[in-house]
């Protein structure tokens, strides 16, 4: 039983209550930095986009729709909206974290790195990617109008993204529908250029083989190849190649697990199938990436991202 | 667009897209057969060598000329066809070109070379159901016609079926003595014991048409089961079904055309080319010129529009580049899942959704947009560097609009 359409008219709902596009608690964009110490303002501002703060949401939430496309379709979708999908809708335990895991990991790379990075706390706003995605153009116009004027206002003269959705939004999106061009990078061009520079140390020692998925977004929209190639070869990891790499690497099925869970399922299994053949072990760079093969991999396969992977490199975490 | 017909068109397009891929033995076939191409393309650019980005350049040009004064090369295309002594016909829909060749087919039997326009004009069901026997021609096109289905690629049309159910095709549909286990060659050789005596007694042949020469009327056909040249040489009669959109301005923009479809089909050089201008003949008495030889006495060349010319004068022209090669199918993760069944009637995969727009209008074309993951695997690939995902996410608009 379908229940894209249903879901197609969902997302804009929600996010006109929420100022999100998925059920998830308040707060759910700033907890993650809480006694990180981080400043409301500096030169460097860490923009989230939200997306890996929600990647444990988006991933129950995938979940609960297969069950509803595999029985009782859009019309039992529409009166599970109007209960409450938040009630619904809740990640196990051991995933809530995820996020924020990764966030923080991030932050003390950058902070290793020489960076200490500003943080928006509760004005942080999601990126309004999936309204982008979806086609929900005006919606998403008037949402980059606000993160513009939110960003312009926060002074910062460079705005680190950390995954390639929100790269998207701030390099392609924000110039093409505000005509404003922040100076964006991702953390993985800061934390390579800091190791090239000597500003960054891992300490290298033997990790093992891990398999690279690329994110399509980084590989052929961002130029983010090589850097977390690097990164992790600096920490002592082997990195394996799966068939489809670099810019020629495979989508996760992500962008269509809320519309059809099962096809953006199996889209996730053979792209697992291409990257267990490498190795037991899968680095992503994107929260989506995560949660799509991690779905897939059924525990069977490790799925971590790589800012986990290089945090376990750092001298502290070594110590 | 009315929302109640865009909700049914998109869950519609689901419900297709994720039975398939839920059907092991569909994956399965689509996995081989991409894994197949993926070694099998690079291998044919390369034994081409530096003529690949020629071609591209070559055809992109011709292409992009041709689509942006349509109605132009049009003309001149229907003055050379003319001129060499062929019949052009300008049709408009499908019912048009049904019956068209319905009055020609007599009693057929109507042999079809594969023609992905033919089939988006539903010419062979047309012709069957006025009791016509047909009979396509191409290995996988005939697979398609016996299992009732609808092509799966648009140069692999039976890429979804594995052997065995090839053989249960061919013993049930043909009658042939092929047993269960058959290797693929006593399947082929069945087929074409089977398909002799139809070539010879066809009254009708009916091809495709890679391009067509505007210049000169020349019609050029790449293939490799050398089942063109019977269809286009052996019957009295043979008709070119060409989608307006495969006219370019000179002959040699026509051959460039199927050089890199052979390219893109993963073998060059390609086994045959044909170049058919106008019905055979001979003056070999007095230099009299007389029609029809050993070859066909007509050749009718059935100009489709079904919407293409209003495309051009849109944000869908790009797509009128397109020579359908299929290379954004290999490379689509919902294709390589879904197969066609991501996809309208007929074209499916990420150029099949735009092709979708064109000749059935932009509602379906709207709902099938959404399952775009916007990877842009696609657009990296295009040898007409056609702005796939970016086309495609603007169908998507549509359907957010009608919802929203």
């Amino acid at each position: 039983m379908p229940i894209a359409s249903a879901v197609l008219e969902l997302v804009p709902r929600l996010y006109r209550e929420t100022g999100l596009p998925i059920p998830a608690p308040r707060g759910v964009l700033s907890g993650w930095a809480s006694g990180l110490g981080l400043p409301r303002r500096g030169r460097l501002l860490l923009y989230t986009g939200g997306l890996y703060q929600l990647a444990p949401y988006i991933k129950a939430m995938v979940s609960a729709l297969a069950r509803l496309e595999k029985r009782g379709g859009g019309r039992l979708l529409g009166a599970a909206a109007r209960l409450g999908l938040g009630r619904l809708v809740r990640p196990p335990r051991s995933e809530e974290g995820y996020g924020a895991e990764v966030l923080r990991s991030i932050v003390a790379l950058l902070r290793a790195a020489g960076h200490e990075p500003a943080f928006l706390g509760e004005e942080e706003m999601y990126s309004g990617i999936l309204l982008h995605d979806l086609g929900f153009d005006d919606l998403f116009a008037e949402h980059a109008e606000r993160l513009a004027k939110l960003l312009q206002a926060s002074g910062a003269e460079t705005i680190v993204y950390p995954d390639p959705h929100t790269g998207v939004v701030l390099r392609e999106l924000l110039p093409e529908y505000t005509g404003y061009e922040p100076n964006a990078v991702s953390y993985l061009e800061l934390l390579d250029q800091a190791l090239r520079d000597g500003e960054l140390s891992l300490t290298k020692r033997d990790r093992g083989s891990l398999v690279i998925h690329d994110p399509c977004l980084y590989a052929r929209g961002l130029g983010v190849v090589e850097q977390p190639r690097r990164l992790l070869e600096a920490a002592g990891y082997r990195v394996l190649e799966p068939r489809r790499s670099r810019g020629a690497t495979a989508c996760c099925g992500g962008p269509v697990a809320a519309l059809s869970p099962g096809l953006a399922l199996a889209i996730a299994e053979e792209r697992l199938r291409e990257l267990a053949a490498e190795a037991q072990r899968v680095a992503v760079l994107c929260p989506v990436c995560y949660t799509s093969l991690s779905r897939a991999a059924r525990g069977a396969v490790e799925v971590r991202d790589v800012a986990l992977y290089l945090a376990e490199a750092l001298p502290a975490a070594e110590g | 667009m009315p929302v109640a017909s865009l909700r049914a068109l998109l869950d519609e397009a689901v419900e297709e897209a994720v039975s398939a891929a839920l059907d092991p033995g569909v994956r399965e076939a689509l996995r081989r057969a991409s894994l197949n191409a993926l070694e099998a393309i690079p291998r044919a650019e390369r034994g081409a060598g530096g003529l690949v980005e020629e071609l591209r350049r070559r055809v992109r040009r011709a292409k992009e000329e041709a689509a942006a004064r349509l109605d132009h090369y049009i003309e001149e295309a229907v003055k050379s066809l003319r001129r060499v002594g062929a019949r052009p016909v300008l049709v408009q829909e499908p019912r048009e070109a049904v019956e068209y060749v319905a009055g020609l087919a007599g009693r057929g039997p109507v042999v079809f070379s594969k023609s992905m326009t033919a089939e988006e004009l539903g010419l062979r069901r047309g012709l069957e159901e006025r009791g016509i026997e047909v009979w396509e021609t191409d290995l996988g096109e005939l697979l398609v016609q016996l299992s009732g289905g609808k092509p799966m690629h648009a140069i692999a049309p039976a890429v979804h079926l594995t052997r065995e159910e090839a053989a249960r095709l061919v013993r049930e549909g043909l009658g042939a003595p092929v047993p269960e286990d058959a290797a693929p060659e006593e399947i082929v050789a069945a087929v074409r014991r089977f398909l002799r005596g139809k070539f010879v007694h066809a009254s009708l042949g009916v091809s495709g048409a890679n391009a067509l020469a505007a210049d000169t009327g020349a019609i050029v056909l790449v293939e490799n089961e050398g089942n063109i040249r019977l269809v286009t040489g052996l019957p009295p009669v043979h008709v070119a079904v060409a989608g307006v959109e495969k006219i370019v301005p000179s002959i040699e923009d026509a051959f460039a055309v199927a050089l890199l479809e052979a390219i893109n089909a993963g073998l060059y050089p390609p086994t045959y080319i044909n170049v058919i201008a106008g019905p055979s003949s001979t003056a070999d008495i007095e230099h009299h010129r007389v029609r029809g030889a050993h070859g066909p006495r007509e050749l009718h060349v059935l100009l489709v529009d079904n919407g293409r010319r209003e495309a051009a004068k849109t944000w869908l022209r790009d797509i009128l580049r397109c020579i359908r090669c299929g290379r954004c199918q290999w490379e689509c993760p919902v294709w390589r899942v879904a197969g066609n069944h991501w996809g309208g009637r007929v074209y499916g995969g990420p150029m099949g959704v735009l092709w979708t727009a064109v000749t059935e209008g932009v509602e379906k074309a709207a709902a099938l947009a959404q399952l775009c993951l916007g990877c842009r695997a696609c657009d990296v690939v295009c040898p007409m560097e056609i702005p796939l995902s970016r086309t495609i996410r603007r169908l998507k608009r549509l359907a957010a609009e009608a919802v929203h």
